[in-house]
């Protein structure tokens, strides 16, 4: 038997999901430890244990390993990583101070300036000038880069980064500058803006080469020492990473642009989204990924994962189009609190697994949107975690009574259920958010819900936005790693060429897509994938010259004439006419960044199909529960079901919960669930 | 009666909630749709909510100056429609920029659209925006206008769309009288779209819970926002606090105009009363009555919770006093282009100066004004050449220490609180003919203080070969620099000019006016930092040297002012020294609550002039400097316009 692995690390718990060649699926969950190595040596004993093998025939069998880290976001939220130094073009030492000049939340004379990540003493800038069009304007002083570089040596910097003013334009400069930064510092790690990251706009391009040497060292030690490890243990094929485009790629790749592993985690929650839309014929679907602190919704339209152009950590925008994952502080650990004013609030705080919800009962004392779950009996206090856990209603009644429902004056019962419904007023925010404010109806869409809690928010979240179908995939608590298992190796490239629709220079483009193409190839024969499973998309950042933002429109894949000029055009217009809701014809078209996205094609597995086992439900049924429904405003007597006992086609009809080991399923009245033929459970009005 | 309700905190939150989640979908729309560089970069613009009533609803995301003032615009506009007998009807898109009608100045173009559930007027939803150009004889700002006629067309409360569909003959108007009609076209059908999405969402908030819940809840927030800022100024100490601030000049000849701010405390009520601020001027730069109160309220607000929704409940403790025929509400045919930041920020800070002496540890030092600006001309990079008007507030103030806090940089203006934005210098040059030599912050140039206000900025800007453009100078702060609280300094002031390539002989510009410049030459702008909080001697000794080793301050200001002792090599802190300094200057020290007491006092000019170097005034000379003048100037001249 062949295996594929995926292991998604997360704040609370390290999900380990293990695929066979049948298309079956085995899930489990390791608590996440201070080194996030030993969960997944850990983790791997125990998913080879239950499949009956040892870990090196488990290892040794496994055709595809693929990992989620969160080393690369941790490096830059914890800072821990090395002594970087920033060359920069003279005049423009501050980029990364200034920033865009923004303060976003105007009337709070506390709001800290953002910190700018590399020192002002770190920022040397030396004299250079190149203009818009790449023409030199003043030429390189290189004794002043090697000024700069004594400067570092004295400060004790580890790694530089160089980001010049237009070096995408003409990199030059950028070039000229490695080549002495590398005689003069010898040993030290040195990347160039226009090599990481070419994109317009120095403020992000400067934050990408920053971050980018900054996360080097630690991702490197970390991923090497697991791919040695892993080997030793059997593993026969390469390691493969996650990465925040969403695709994955091999640990060599991963290191050459560490900027792509931040979010390495999340982005494989879209990707899992595609796979179980397609099994319930849905191409339209919004993944809703809530665990123990976060919430992570993203967008899959026409099976097509969604992009932001503007990823951002510790508020610092650094260019990369990433898969749009929008993480809001929602998940069962997150703390609900009342105002001086009399407002009742969730989060952002979080208790996580330390200290907790109150009714673990290992230090928490706050009530958290877990107590909230318990008390109104969406969770089953002698059933939780399958029963490994033990937890005290009694503890959450006291949280919620003290923290919300007497300063409220209203009812433990009422406070509980304000809690629940402002999660899920929230969590439908962060779903509006890639939705809504960007002019997509969410009603057409299917919610696939992942995580430990997703299932039993899920019902009403659909409610809140009028989402007429959910899918909660039968191993939902370990989604995001079953995302991993099913992803493509994926590489993206720039270039930057400023042209226009009446002055097109086609052989240019040409040109442009033959080196990137030819590239792009070269990286992914190298990974092991054949040419017939290699598919290269075209696309190209263009605009009204009259705009500043761009919008990115489709470039067909062959060699371009002058009759694709207006054929490029109308691809723009089209693109704007569908987001601004018009567009202008008769304009020309400005055209900006030539992009190219390389993926290589891993084999498909298709899951097998279950038996019909008719619609009746009743056997499955396991017990009874009084659970609260807003639609009654009271306890009710509830229908518990036994996942294991229920088979394709079967319909529950709500009020009614099925119960995991992982997550609950909560049926709402008015709603009703069926299993599909792969076992997920779909539920419809 | 229908059924009574009963409240539900639940309910209040999410409703609270989805008017936040309105006015950031309306302000994402304009940003990312509009045309003009000003409303797309800048983000000078600014989206809120009102009831039916025009009482403010809600308003988030916007400049204060603008989202303040609607709420004027609003009430103006309708009591005209009620009192001319016209109707406003659902569908209608109303556009404003006079501001002898509720507006701030007339570079801001509003749009607001009332509206209408089911027959019943719930809601008004509105958007105001900077546009590029307003159809003035100079252009976007009018630095040296004396008439309300000569700060451009207006277009009082007219319709751009009824009943959703564009009114023609209005639009053609509207465009005919503007330089660049092709993108402000865009422009305003992005301002009207933003107000539409607004309308919409309020909609959406009707269909899901009945106009009559809707409206309970809306009562509600505005109640909520009504008791926590009626706890927290009942805290204050009641009494009458005094704050003075000075315009630096007004195009014609004025300078140092005083704006006096009489602040009473009473209970939970706040009065501010303007009646001893000097009278209306010669010039441009005139409040309108709406820019007054949002720049009043503006500091309030920043010392209050910022979690309280801004809404008509908090702007209910706030009175305001200022008879007509002063610089702060200047009476009809005055010019009022400068309204919004100029006198404005002035105003801010008056009211800053005043609170400081009650809540001063709520109080930041003085937010900078803007004193950068417009360049147009013709683009001749490529083949064929094409008019524009780029803003380049790249030379932007320093915002204001608070406790806790120093102050950002590079926040535009006072009556921004930063909530502008400044475009990619590689995304400027690749549209505009501008090549920005330098962006940075200046040394040695803070308001110092425990907190140190945001720092001074530098910026150079020269233009390609054959290339000419006009500059427009509307901007102040040069000559009054930003308010010291409780022992902070003032800021630094700052300066304008061109530096001659061939001789590096400079030219500073003084006063406001358009300045002409060629390819010869590099504009040069220094930004006034903002001003410091707490004493510099009480500053974190470890921050001190954080400073001098990044090069904010030099070692030597270390120890001047902060009395810090550093290794010039290595920036160790020799901390016997500097416990032996602190305490000798602590002696010395006088700390002030606020500082300057007096106008003019900057003296950025003065202390970086060389023989060599010319001054230029552009309005006639004030008497407080000829003095100075007559020392060292060796060539002087005035272009005056009278």
């Amino acid at each position: 038997m062949k295996y594929r692995i995926g292991i998604d690390i997360g704040g609370t718990f390290t999900d380990f999901l293990v695929l066979d060649e049948l298309g079956n699926i085995h899930g489990s969950k390791e608590p996440s430890s201070e080194k996030p190595e030993e969960a997944v040596y850990k983790g791997l004993g125990r998913a080879a244990k239950e499949l009956g093998l040892t870990s090196t025939e488990l290892l040794g069998n496994t055709e595809l390993f693929i990992h989620g880290t969160t080393i690369a976001t941790n490096t830059l939220v914890s800072k821990t990583g090395p002594k970087v130094g920033l060359m920069c073009t003279k005049g423009h030492r501050d980029t990364l101070y200034l920033r865009d000049c923004h303060r976003w939340d105007i009337f709070n004379i506390k709001l800290p300036h953002p910190d700018p990540f590399i020192p002002r003493y770190l920022r040397i800038p030396v004299e250079e000038r190149i203009l818009y069009d790449g023409s030199v304007f003043i030429p390189l002083n290189e004794d002043g880069v090697r000024e700069a570089c004594k400067k570092f040596k004295q400060w004790g910097v580890e790694a530089v980064a160089v980001c010049l003013l237009h070096s995408i334009t003409n990199p030059v400069h950028e070039n000229k500058v490695k080549q002495i930064v590398k005689e003069e510092m010898p040993g030290v790690n040195v990347n160039i803006s226009s090599n990481v990251l070419p994109i317009v706009r120095e403020w992000q391009r400067s934050a990408a080469t920053v971050f980018n040497v900054y996360i080097y060292p630690g991702l490197s030690a970390y991923l090497s020492d697991m791919e040695g490890h892993l080997k030793s243990m059997g593993l026969k094929v390469p390691l493969l990473i996650m990465q925040n485009i969403g695709g994955c790629a091999h640990v060599k790749e991963v290191l050459e642009k560490p900027i792509y592993c931040t979010g390495s985690g999340p982005t494989a929650g879209p990707v899992a989204g595609i796979l179980f839309g397609d099994e319930e014929e849905e191409q339209n679907v919004i993944t809703g990924d809530m665990g123990g602190t976060s919430f992570d919704t993203s967008l899959v339209r026409n099976g097509q994962l969604s992009y932001t152009p503007d990823l951002r950590i510790s508020n610092i925008p650094f260019g990369v189009s990433a898969v749009d994952v929008n993480t809001i502080g929602a998940g069962g650990g997150s703390i609900a609190w009342v105002d001086s004013g009399g407002l009742l609030k969730i989060g952002p705080q979080s208790a996580g697994s330390h200290p907790g919800p109150a009714c673990y009962n290992v230090g928490g004392v706050e009530p958290t949107v877990t107590d909230a779950d318990l008390i109104l009996g969406y969770l089953n206090p002698d059933y939780f975690w399958g029963g490994e856990m033990k937890i005290y209603p009694e503890l959450a009644e006291k949280a919620i009574r003290d923290k919300i429902a007497k300063p409220l004056g209203i009812s433990v019962a009422d406070a509980a259920h304000g809690i629940f419904e402002i999660v899920n007023r929230n969590m439908a925010a962060a779903i509006s958010v890639i939705t809504i404010e960007k002019g997509i109806d969410p009603r057409g869409y299917a919610l696939i819900a992942g995580g430990g809690a997703g299932p039993i928010h899920a019902g009403k979240i659909a409610q809140l936005l009028g989402m007429h179908k959910i899918i909660i995939p039968s191993q939902a608590a370990v989604f995001c790693s079953l995302g991993m298992c099913v992803t493509d190796i994926r590489h993206e490239y720039v270039k930057t060429f400023y042209t226009d629709s009446q002055h097109m220079d086609i052989n240019r483009i040409n040109e442009i897509y033959r080196d990137l193409e030819t590239e792009a190839v070269k990286t992914l024969e190298s990974e092991g994938i054949h040419p017939e499973n290699i598919m290269l998309t075209r696309a190209v950042d263009a605009k009204y010259p009259a705009q500043f933002y761009e919008l990115t429109a489709p470039v067909p894949s062959r060699v371009l004439t002058k009759n694709d000029v207006p054929r490029l055009c109308d691809a723009y217009h089209d693109v704007h006419d569908e987001k601004y809701a018009y567009c202008m014809r008769e304009s020309p078209v400005a055209f900006l960044q030539w992009r190219l996205t390389a993926i290589g094609l891993t084999k498909k597995y298709k899951r097998p199909e279950l038996a019909y086992a008719g619609e009746d439900p009743n056997a499955a049924q396991k017990g009874i529960r009084k659970t609260y429904f807003e639609e009654e405003r009271r306890f009710i007597e509830t229908p518990i079901y036994d996942p294991s006992a229920l088979g394709n086609g079967m319909v529950i009809h709500g009020p009614a919960m099925i119960e995991t080991a992982t997550t609950n399923v909560v049926i709402y009245p008015e709603q009703k669930l069926r299993v599909s033929k792969y076992g997920n459970y779909v539920i419809t009005r | 009666m229908k059924e009574e309700i009963k409240y539900d905190p639940t309910l209040f939150s999410v409703i609270l909630h989805y008017l936040d989640a309105t006015t950031k979908e309306m302000t994402s729309t304009l940003e990312h749709s509009a045309r003009g560089s000003i409303i797309s970069l800048i983000r000078d613009f600014s989206c809120s909510l009102y009831t039916a009533e025009t009482d403010m609803l809600y308003l988030e995301e916007g400049l204060p100056v603008h989202t303040l003032a609607c709420r004027e615009n609003i009430k103006a506009c309708t009591k005209w429609y009620k009192e001319a007998g016209e109707e406003i009807r659902d569908g209608d898109y109303i556009l404003n920029n006079d501001p002898y009608l509720g507006n701030t100045h007339k570079g801001d173009h509003s749009i607001f659209t009332p509206v209408y559930y089911k027959g019943e007027l719930m809601f008004w939803s509105m958007v105001l925006a900077h546009v590029t150009d307003t159809g003035s004889a100079q252009g976007g700002m009018s630095p040296n206008a004396s008439t309300i006629w000569e700060d451009g067309v207006s277009f009082p409360g007219i319709k751009i769309f009824e009943n959703e569909k564009e009114n023609n003959p209005n639009i053609h108007m509207y465009l005919s009288n503007l330089r660049y009609p092709e993108s402000q076209k865009g422009d305003l059908y992005a301002i009207s779209g933003a107000a539409r999405i607004g309308k919409r969402r309020l909609l959406s908030l009707c269909d899901e819970y009945g106009p009559d819940l809707v409206r309970y809840y809306t009562k509600a927030i505005m109640d909520y926002a009504d008791k926590r800022i009626s706890e927290e100024i009942s805290e204050w100490p009641d009494g009458t606090y005094y704050g003075e601030a000075w315009g630096d000049s007004d195009g014609r000849g004025t300078w140092d105009i005083k704006v006096c701010c009489k602040l009473t405390i009473e209970g939970d009520m706040l009065t501010i009363d303007w009646s001893d601020s000097d009278p209306q001027v010669k010039g441009s730069i005139n409040s309108s009555i709406a820019a007054l109160k949002a720049n009043s309220c503006n500091p309030i607000l920043c010392a209050v919770d910022p979690a309280i929704p801004h809404n008509e409940g908090c702007l209910r403790h706030i009175n305001i006093i200022a008879p007509e025929g002063l610089v702060v509400h200047a009476k009809w045919p005055a010019s009022l282009a400068q309204a919004t930041y100029n006198i404005g920020d002035a105003v801010v800070e008056a009211v800053q100066k005043a609170l400081a002496h009650a809540i001063p540890e709520r109080v930041t030092g003085g937010w900078g004004r803007q004193p950068s600006d417009f360049y147009c001309g013709y683009d001749r990079r490529s083949k064929h050449p094409s008019p524009y008007e780029a803003s380049h507030y790249y030379g932007s103030a320093g915002g204001g220490a608070g406790r806790g806090n120093d102050g950002w940089p590079a926040i535009h203006t006072a009556c921004s609180l930063g909530a502008m934005k400044t475009e990619a210098i590689e995304i400027h040059e690749i549209n505009y003919p501008g090549i920005i030599e330098k962006h940075e912050v200046l040394a040695d140039c803070e308001g110092y203080g425990r907190w140190n206000g945001g720092p001074a900025i530098d910026f150079r800007m020269r233009l390609p070969e054959g290339h000419k453009a006009a500059c427009e100078s509307p901007g102040g702060g040069f000559e009054n620099p930003c308010a010291g609280i409780n022992g902070g300094h003032a800021g630094s002031g700052g300066c304008r000019g061109f530096e001659n390539h061939e001789t590096g002989r400079r030219t500073f510009y003084r006063g406001m006016g358009i300045i002409k410049m060629d390819d010869s030459q590099t504009a040069f702008y220094i930004a006034p930092s903002g001003g410091g909080w707490g004493s510099p001697l009480d500053r974190d000794i470890k921050k001190v040297r954080d400073d001098a080793r990044d090069e904010f301050i030099s070692v030597h200001t270390a120890k001047a002012v902060y009395g810090v002792v550093l290794d010039p090599a290595t920036y160790e802190i020799d901390h016997q020294s500097t416990r032996e300094l602190r305490k000798k200057l602590k002696t010395r020290e006088k700390r002030e609550i606020v500082t300057p007491d007096k106008p003019g006092i900057a003296n950025y000019v003065e202390k970086v002039y060389k023989p060599g170097d010319e001054v230029i005034y552009l309005e006639p000379l004030p008497t407080s400097h000829k003095d100075w003048i007559k020392g060292i100037v060796q060539e002087m001249k005035t272009i005056g316009l009278d």
